[in-house]
């Protein structure tokens, strides 16, 4: 546990719509630096989180704190140093990316416009059409653009490759990467492409029904997570906690999380790792998750 | 080199282990050769869409390890020299490797014959400069 | 203030199509007066007009619309997250975006004006009714009004627009409290309308516009800084917000009001006309309140013991109407709207501490004339073409006479002692100006008839005065007095004059005083008081060093109030000098200066001789055993 205060610091955060609540509690950490991916299914109560963090909502109780500044109060100058991606683009319709660009360079204290000249053209998205009228691929990635020009020391994206086909996907994720190279840029952001998470994400969260139901950095979730093959019985089996459990014709197959790495694996015991979706998906819903 | 290096999602060793042994395999195999140059952090996270972080993480290690050579200025490379090992280190590190092979061996079901030809198998690989 | 800047500029730019528009609609009064069927009036007034109407109609749609949408419109298109998430603080974002909206609108209310504006310089607006003739004076204040009226109508737009986007149940306590504040807004104007205090309803109503203004103005701050993106929680902040300050204002003009309605006769600002009684020591009373506009008040005020009270006033033009005292002085009745038409009220004066009660008389339009009964008992009213009696009691109509309206003359109507409608005309030849005619007239409502007394007609007759009993009248021509028998006719006395009559007065026992003017270029002025018997023949005369002579009233048998001003002109309070006039021995008593007889031709059973008013502003009381005055009422500056 760390004794300085994260970049983000969200300690029992409530939000609640009327009767539903949408967000139970949840408390984490994001250390400077970091790369956070939050994840849950559709309802989970991301956006809800999100909308927390950018100062949008404000929590029933609990609060989010960015930049050690509470996220609600303050939320003008905290987003003077936070790059924002949001879920669904935004930005008005009839303005050009760059009206849309001198518009924001007038609110920040830094403004890279060459840098930004130069992603747009490395995304290859005109700068004088109006911002309705580009593909939603170009949207998203125009959106990243302008979420970086400010030089920010943080990044939030809710989803930001929602919706986009597998190379826009890439190049918002390898965007993503070169700023993390040049500058180490602390990123918060959602996502259901768990493939492309999995290899930039360092912290991993997963929200379930508004609950913070794992919070973990991704190399120990990786380590203890393991799906095994067994016929017959296996005594220990408990102690491996495991979640999904599921008789085949030929055995057992069970997703087990508490693998000890430096135990070897008992005899007759098929083991192998997991990938991130498979994680989640033990995670957020075991009787899914087991089967292969 | 990125053509040769590969991360496996479903790998449970972490990313920056599969890079490091990655790298490390791909020298023993003589696919890089000493003093050759390695992509730069940036390019290598690029290419595998890993996080930068990790990859440094990965060429510490190898750095540390004298594995590779950092030269100011000019990028990373293979270092000239393999790293000296004491003979008890080389001994520890053999000795682990072949715990680990001989217990997935004997999960497998293998018998010794199988598995010291396995053994002799790779070892030829390596020696030629394929790849696994 | 950058993040301001940005957003009014963002709003602006975005829209600039919108002032193109506003531009080509400028263009359209420059060929108005080239349309068919357009004649008449010069076309610079023509073009000038049209650029005027259109520039109204145009502002409003705008103001309209942007308000509608220019937060609304986002917020309920989700467009208002791409401010959010930059560093632009809640209240740059709100009045970023309402500064955008009220910049567009006057830019395009000034390009529409422009061209009509190049071609005729000087817009002159206030010089016909179709150019807004009596409330808009000059350009500069019509584009002030213009840009006061446009901010508003965008805040209010936006307010209602909140509430209709969020679609929740919501809506309906904002209608309800709609419903509420509009009712209570209307049912307070329209107390001040009945009253007739209009400059202060529409003060009131444009408090209650500038505080919808600025309730608006916060309820739209405290959603965007509070409610931030969510629509729901917006409209929830903004309704109670809107509906507190609206319900402040509300009950603002309430107070208000009632604070102008709820006068006494010491926030006058001006005795405008005074009514003294035939007998007793009330008085009627009516002048502008001070500082509550046009309002104009009547009481009833007890010299006596200072008690007041407010009653109804008549229309402005009938100032002279109401209240009526009957002729004993026990009780004095006037008339209140109520609902389309007026009702009775009276007061019994011989109970000290009597309140007004309410009769089962009432008209549906306001009688031109009145008079009430000996003891109150029956009212006679001149309404809509008919002389109609009415029972006071049971409100139950006596007789009803058909009776042309008085136009054109001087009509008085009195109750006798007996009960009987005494009625005196005069009328004057619309043929040949000169000639006067004088008829007596009597109703007997037991009988429903009006029996004529007598008539007289002579020519060069300025005034008819009648005698306290009604047997004898007065005939004024400018330098000859004559006095008639009113049922003969007869000629009784004529008595010609070397200067001017001024005026012809009775006094209680039947004398006759005439008051003459002797304007001579050698002499400053003088005014000869003539003391004349009943029979017309002259008893003794009394002269003055003035040039003005008001007769007031009799505080005793042959003791007399006047005033004396030894220069006409001004009608300033200076100069006058009140005293009184002992008949007998022809003494004089000085009263005081400044002082002019408030209750003319009034006997010694009323407080009327003993009254005075300085100026407008004072009136004060004689005590006769003292001799001093005592200040009764001193008007009040407005604050």
């Amino acid at each position: 546990m760390s004794l300085i205060e994260g970049l983000i610091e969200v300690g029992g955060l409530t939000v609640r719509y009327g009767g539903r609540t949408a967000l139970d509690d949840v408390s984490f950490s994001v250390p400077a630096g970091a790369v956070y991916a939050l994840l849950g299914r559709n309802g989970a109560g991301k956006s809800s989180l999100v909308r927390c963090l950018l100062g949008a909502q404000r929590p029933a109780a609990g609060a989010a704190r960015l930049l050690g500044r509470d996220s609600w109060r303050e939320r003008a100058p905290i987003l003077r140093e936070v790059g924002v991606v949001s879920e669904e683009p935004d930005a008005p319709p009839a303005m050009t990316v760059r009206q849309i660009a001198r518009f924001c360079s007038r609110l920040y204290p830094r403004w890279d416009a060459a840098g930004l000249e130069e992603r747009l053209r490395r995304f290859g998205v005109p700068a004088d059409v109006p911002f309705g009228r580009l593909s939603k691929g170009q949207k998203g990635q125009v959106a990243l653009a302008l979420a970086l020009a400010p030089a920010p020391r943080l990044v939030l994206l809710d989803d930001p490759t929602l919706g986009l086909d597998p190379l826009a996907r890439r190049a918002v994720f390898e965007e993503l990467i070169v700023e993390l190279a040049d500058r180490g840029t602390t990123v918060f952001l959602t996502s259901h492409d768990l493939a492309g998470v999995e290899g930039i994400a360092d912290h991993i969260g997963v929200l379930r029904e508004g609950r913070l139901v794992l919070n973990e950095d991704l190399e120990s979730v990786k380590q203890r997570f393991r799906r095994i093959r067994f016929s017959g019985t296996l005594p220990g089996l408990e102690e491996l906690a495991p979640v999904a459990v599921a008789s085949r014709g030929w055995g057992v197959e069970a997703v087990v999380t508490r693998w000890d790495e430096e135990r070897s694996a008992p005899h007759g015991v098929e083991v192998s790792g997991l990938t991130l979706e498979e994680i989640f998906l033990a995670v957020v819903d075991p009787a899914a998750g087991g089967a292969r | 080199m990125t053509r040769l290096l590969r991360i496996e999602p479903a790998d449970p060793r972490p990313i920056w282990r599969q890079i490091e042994e990655g790298v490390q395999h791909l020298i023993a195999s003589g696919a890089l050769t000493a003093g050759s140059p390695v992509p730069s952090v940036r390019d290598l996270a690029r290419e595998l869409q890993v996080n930068p972080a990790t990859v440094s993480k990965a060429y510490q290690r190898l750095t540390e390890a004298g594995v590779l050579a950092v030269r100011r200025g000019d990028g990373t490379y293979v270092s000239d020299a393999p790293p000296i090992l004491t003979l008890s280190e080389r001994q520890r590190k053999l000795r682990d490797g072949a715990v680990r092979f001989t217990s997935l061996a004997v999960t497998l079901g293998a018998s010794e014959e199988e598995t010291a030809e396995a053994l002799a198998a790779a070892w030829r690989g390596l020696q030629e400069g394929g790849e696994e | 203030m950058r993040g301001f800047w940005a957003v009014l500029w963002r709003e602006i730019v975005e829209r600039r199509l919108l002032l193109l528009a506003a531009a080509l609609v400028g263009l359209v009064p420059l060929a108005v007066p080239f349309l068919p069927g357009v004649t008449g009036s010069d076309p610079g007034e023509i073009r000038t007009g049209t650029a005027l109407a259109l520039c109204l109609v145009v502002t409003a749609v705008l103001a309209l619309t942007l308000g509608a949408t220019v937060i609304a419109g986002d917020l309920s298109e989700r467009r208002l997250g791409f401010y959010f998430s930059r560093p632009l603080a809640g209240w740059a974002i709100w009045a970023g975006k309402l500064a955008g909206a009220a910049v567009l609108c006057q830019g395009a209310a000034l390009l529409v004006l422009l061209p009509a504006m190049l071609l005729d310089p000087r817009i002159e607006i206030g010089t016909s009714w179709w150019m807004g003739e009596g409330w808009i004076r000059d350009l500069p204040t019509f584009l002030t009004a213009l840009a006061i009226g446009t901010v508003i109508i965008v805040l209010v737009a936006h307010v209602a627009s909140t509430m209709v986007r969020s679609r929740s149940s919501w809506i309906l306590l904002d209608l309800a409290a709609a419903f509420t504040v509009a009712g209570l807004v209307w049912s307070e104007r329209q107390l001040l309308v009945r009253k007739e205090a209009y400059a202060a309803s529409i003060w009131g109503l444009a408090g209650v516009l500038a505080l919808l203004g600025a309730s608006s103005l916060i309820a739209g701050g405290v959603q965007v800084l509070r409610g931030r993106t969510d629509l729901r929680r917006g409209h929830r902040l903004l309704s109670l917000t809107f509906w507190m300050g609206m319900g402040l204002a509300a009950l603002s003009f309430a107070v208000y009001a009632h604070w102008v309605i709820e006068v006494t006769p010491r926030d006058l600002s001006r005795i405008g006309s005074l009514l003294p009684p035939p007998s007793g020591t009330w008085i009627g009373l009516r002048g502008p309140a001070a500082g509550r506009g046009d309002y104009t008040p009547s009481f009833l005020f007890d010299t006596a013991s200072g008690r007041s009270v407010l009653i109804g006033s008549s229309p402005m033009y009938w100032w002279w109407l109401q209240p009526v005292f009957s002729p004993d002085g026990r009780r004095v009745a006037w008339l209140e709207a109520a609902g389309d038409g007026v009702d009775l009220k009276i007061l019994d004066l011989t109970q000290p501490q009597a309140q007004p009660v309410a009769t089962r008389v009432s008209f549906s339009s306001w009688p031109s004339r009145m008079a009430l009964a000996p003891g109150g008992t029956r009212l006679a009213a001149l309404v809509r073409s008919s002389l109609t009696v009415t029972d006071v009691a049971t409100g139950r109509l006596l007789s009803a006479v058909p009776f042309p309206e008085p136009a054109e003359e001087f009509f008085t109507m009195r109750f006798t002692p007996e009960g009987r409608l005494r009625i005196d005309e005069r009328l004057r030849d619309a043929a040949s100006l000169s000639r006067s005619r004088f008829t007596a007239l009597e109703l007997d409502p037991g009988h429903g008839r009006l029996a004529l007394l007598g008539t007289i007609e002579r020519p060069d007759v300025e005034e008819w005065v009648v005698s306290l009993d009604g047997e004898r009248v007065a005939a004024h021509s400018r330098s000859l007095f004559r006095l008639f028998a009113v049922r003969t006719g007869e000629l009784l006395a004529e008595l010609p004059l070397r200067g001017e009559l001024a005026n012809i007065s009775f006094l209680s026992d039947g004398r006759i005083l005439l008051d003459e003017r002797l304007l001579d270029e050698r002499l400053p002025g003088v005014s000869v008081l003539h003391l004349v018997s009943r029979d017309g023949v002259e008893l003794r005369r009394f002269s003055f060093q003035a040039a003005r002579l008001v007769i007031g009233g009799e505080v005793a048998p042959d003791r007399l109030t006047l005033a004396t001003r030894i220069q006409d002109g001004s009608r300033a309070a200076q100069g006058w000098t009140a005293f009184l006039l002992d008949l007998d021995s022809g003494r004089t008593t000085l009263i005081g200066y400044g002082l002019v007889p408030a209750g003319r031709g009034t006997g010694p059973e009323s407080v009327g001789p003993r009254l005075f008013l300085s100026g407008q502003r004072k009136m004060v009381l004689l005590d006769l055993a003292t001799g001093r005055l005592r200040v009764l009422l001193q008007a009040r500056s407005v604050f």
